[in-house]
């Protein structure tokens, strides 16, 4: 299983790579969401060649829902990344499908809904569209990962570390609350990460962040796959750690973690370590499907 | 200009009659398994096959919604359901999976409808879709007028918008916040409707908001002053959201927008504030026009969940009507007395007011309540009546 890992700065690849990263994700400027920085197409081959010497490679993430003012802005993108060597295209939106489509560039899309590829037959479903490969549903249990690997012969990854998304709005809801209470401006907090929401009767904190694209809210906990690392290795053909919420030491030592545990060194202790800060996600929790609620 | 369809929700047969009747070209409904909004879900094979044969003797449609986003042990039992509602002539499915539109494709020659659920945003992703068989989208409710507008230039295929009912805070589809904080799935019927609840928001550990909670909530959607320009963009079907709406709800909101449609096509000059006036007797949550005419505003969100007071209360529906006594038989559905005023609307007429004179128990007993849900009752009506016809209460103001 190789490792990829979220990337913001171009000098990050060298380091990263020694700690031992495979792959590199980089945000399309304008098309991706959730990530630290958005690269503009001079970034992104700079960032494929500085890959390449270092015997990695990159994944350009266009994971936005794209509306229709961005297909143009889709379709230059597009054409540029079909002169570069990128190794894949992380999409969400099916208009990157038929921008792909056009430039010849389906073979290296990664399908990346968060919440759709839930089974095996959708694996199958996008193995015969003779895409690259698809990351799972968030929501997937081990249980899923194990069945939407074991028939078909195909490509599937995970996100595997990090903040995980749960919610996203197009209202800029931070914006809108304070402008209703009037005791606030949303400029004093539009660059922040540190904003959380806790429901009323729960402990939990939730980070939220308003950017141009809406109003993202994350899981409490992120995610960590060291109890579940051996089944995904197994599996799952690449792994991505979100960097989204930490620093570049902190991805460093998170992907160093992942390499140690990978090849069986210190896992107890590195398993010690996230423990109490990081949850399993999904893997050992199955959703019901349906419970009485009164209406509202 | 081509008439749009007009498709309500029904979550029962009796609402699947009433949203007909009231002026629905088709309706949506959802059978037991593999649909979201389970608790919406009343529709057993028989009533399914029952709805089909009332719509279809109207010449109107049913679609049913098979529109969960299933893991692979949910799909148990899916191509014999396809079947039987192809069996039943069902008119289309909607659906969000792309495992589940194989299998439509596959195993039978029923129409797909794309749910709102994968949240279409754009007209290459709308022929995506069609050139994979799906016959039309429902699009995501972030869209406005202009967005549509652009998206109808570019495919051939039909196109569905929302127009009335609640709406998701999140990008359908691609919210768990039901499942990170309650444990069911949203996307296979769970929701618990998180994004409504109250919230604390902090920085770091201060905490901002003081006396009003953080909240995500938005108000119903009402599109009563766009829905000429939605006729004119060329949308194929206006969609009315509400599966668990009462049927007075449902008699309402359909008749509104069925006499605004009508009208708006017939070149009728529109009293847009008679409308807005109708429509509201049947809201129980502040409306707004959405994402419609741009980017949300702080007046399409809703901080109390304090619940707009309906200035009609529903009291009871016409069973059947005697016009030699001009008395009719009703199904008691509120409490109201001997001299309220209430008013009578149906689908064929606009609505009447009266003062409620007589009332009698069905073995024909002087009552001055009624007061027992279901009850059978006779009243006496200035003017003639037909089953489904509805009263309301005139709340004094």
């Amino acid at each position: 299983m190789r490792l990829a890992v979220t990337v913001a700065h171009l000098d990050e690849i060298g380091p990263l790579t020694k700690q031992g990263a495979d792959v590199f994700v980089v945000g399309a400027l304008g098309l991706s969401h959730r990530l630290k920085h958005g690269f503009d197409m001079d970034a992104i081959t700079t960032v494929i060649h500085a890959a390449q010497k270092v015997n990695t490679s990159v994944w350009v993430s266009l994971n936005a829902i794209i509306h229709t003012v961005q297909l143009e802005h889709l379709d230059t993108t597009m054409a540029a990344l079909a002169k570069t060597d990128v190794e894949a295209i992380v999409f969400a939106d099916l208009a990157v499908f038929k921008a792909a489509e056009k430039y010849k560039l389906i073979h290296k899309l990664i399908y990346a809904p968060e919440t759709y590829t839930t089974c095996t037959e959708d694996v199958q479903f996008w193995k015969n569209e003779q895409i690259a490969g698809v990351i799972m549903a968030r929501e997937s249990t081990l249980e899923d990962l194990v069945d939407a690997t074991a028939i078909i012969d195909f490509p599937v990854h995970v996100v595997g570390h990090g903040h995980l998304n749960m919610f996203h709005s197009r209202r800029p809801l931070i914006e809108h609350y304070f402008e209703h209470t009037s005791d606030r401006t949303f400029a004093d907090f539009a660059e922040k990460k540190t904003l959380t929401l806790q429901e009323e009767i729960r402990d939990e904190r939730y980070p939220i962040v308003q950017d141009t694209f809406g109003t993202h809210v994350f899981r409490a906990k992120p995610l960590a796959s060291f109890n579940v690392l051996p089944a995904l290795a197994r599996r799952v053909h690449t792994m991505i750690i979100d960097t989204l919420f930490v620093d570049q030491k902190e991805a460093l030592s998170i992907v160093l973690d992942y390499k140690h545990a990978l090849s069986g060194m210190n896992v107890d202790t590195i398993k010690a370590h996230y423990a109490s800060t990081h949850d399993d996600g999904f893997y050992f929790k199955k959703t019901l499907l349906q419970k009485e609620v009164p209406d509202e | 200009m081509n008439k749009p369809e007009l498709l309500a929700p029904a979550g029962d047969l009796e609402k699947l009659k009433i949203a007909l009747l009231y002026g629905a070209d088709a309706v949506f409904i959802g059978g037991k398994a593999f649909s979201l909004r389970a608790r919406a879900s009343n529709f057993g094979p028989e009533e399914i096959a029952a709805g089909c044969a009332f719509a279809h003797s109207l010449g109107k449609k049913v679609y049913v919604t098979v529109n969960i986003i299933p893991k692979s042990e949910d799909l148990d039992g899916l191509v014999d359901y396809l079947k039987s509602l192809e069996r039943a002539k069902v008119d289309a499915v909607i659906c969000a999976s792309s495992a589940i539109i194989d299998a439509v494709r596959t195993h039978t020659t029923l129409e797909i409808h794309l749910s709102t659920q994968q949240s279409i945003t754009n007209a290459p992703a709308v022929n995506f879709w069609a050139e994979r068989g799906v016959k039309r989208v429902v699009l995501a409710r972030e869209l406005n007028l202009d967005e549509l507008a652009a998206l109808r230039q570019d495919t051939t295929a039909d196109l569905e918008v929302f127009i009335h009912g609640g709406m998701c805070v999140s990008y359908s589809g691609k919210c768990t916040l039901s499942n990170n904080l309650t444990d069911r799935d949203a996307n296979r019927g769970g929701c618990a409707h998180s994004c409504r609840w109250h919230y604390d928001l902090y920085d770091g550990d201060e905490k901002l908001n003081s006396t009003m909670p953080f909240s995500m909530s938005s108000k119903d959607l009402q599109t009563v002053r766009h829905i000429s320009r939605l006729i004119d963009i060329g949308v194929s079907s206006l969609k009315i959201e509400g599966r668990m709406k009462s049927i007075h709800y449902i008699a309402t909101v359909v008749r509104t927008y069925r006499r605004l449609i009508d009208e708006l096509c017939d070149d009728i000059v529109i009293d847009i504030p008679q409308y807005l006036l109708e429509i509201k007797k049947a809201e129980n949550r502040l409306t707004s026009h959405g994402f419609m005419e741009g980017m949300t505003t702080v007046d399409e969100q809703l901080y109390n969940l304090r619940s707009e007071q309906p200035t009609q209360t529903f009291i009871g529906m016409i069973l059947d009507y005697d016009p030699e006594t001009m008395t009719a038989i009703l199904e008691q559905r509120n409490y109201f007395e001997v001299g309220d005023m209430v008013e009578i609307f149906g689908p064929r007429f606009d609505p009447v007011t009266f003062i409620v004179d007589k009332l009698s128990d069905d073995e024909g007993h002087g009552i001055a309540v009624a007061k027992h849900p279901k009850q059978r009752l006779k009243m006496t009506l200035p003017m003639p009546a037909e089953p489904f016809d509805m009263l309301r209460k005139v709340n004094k103001q």
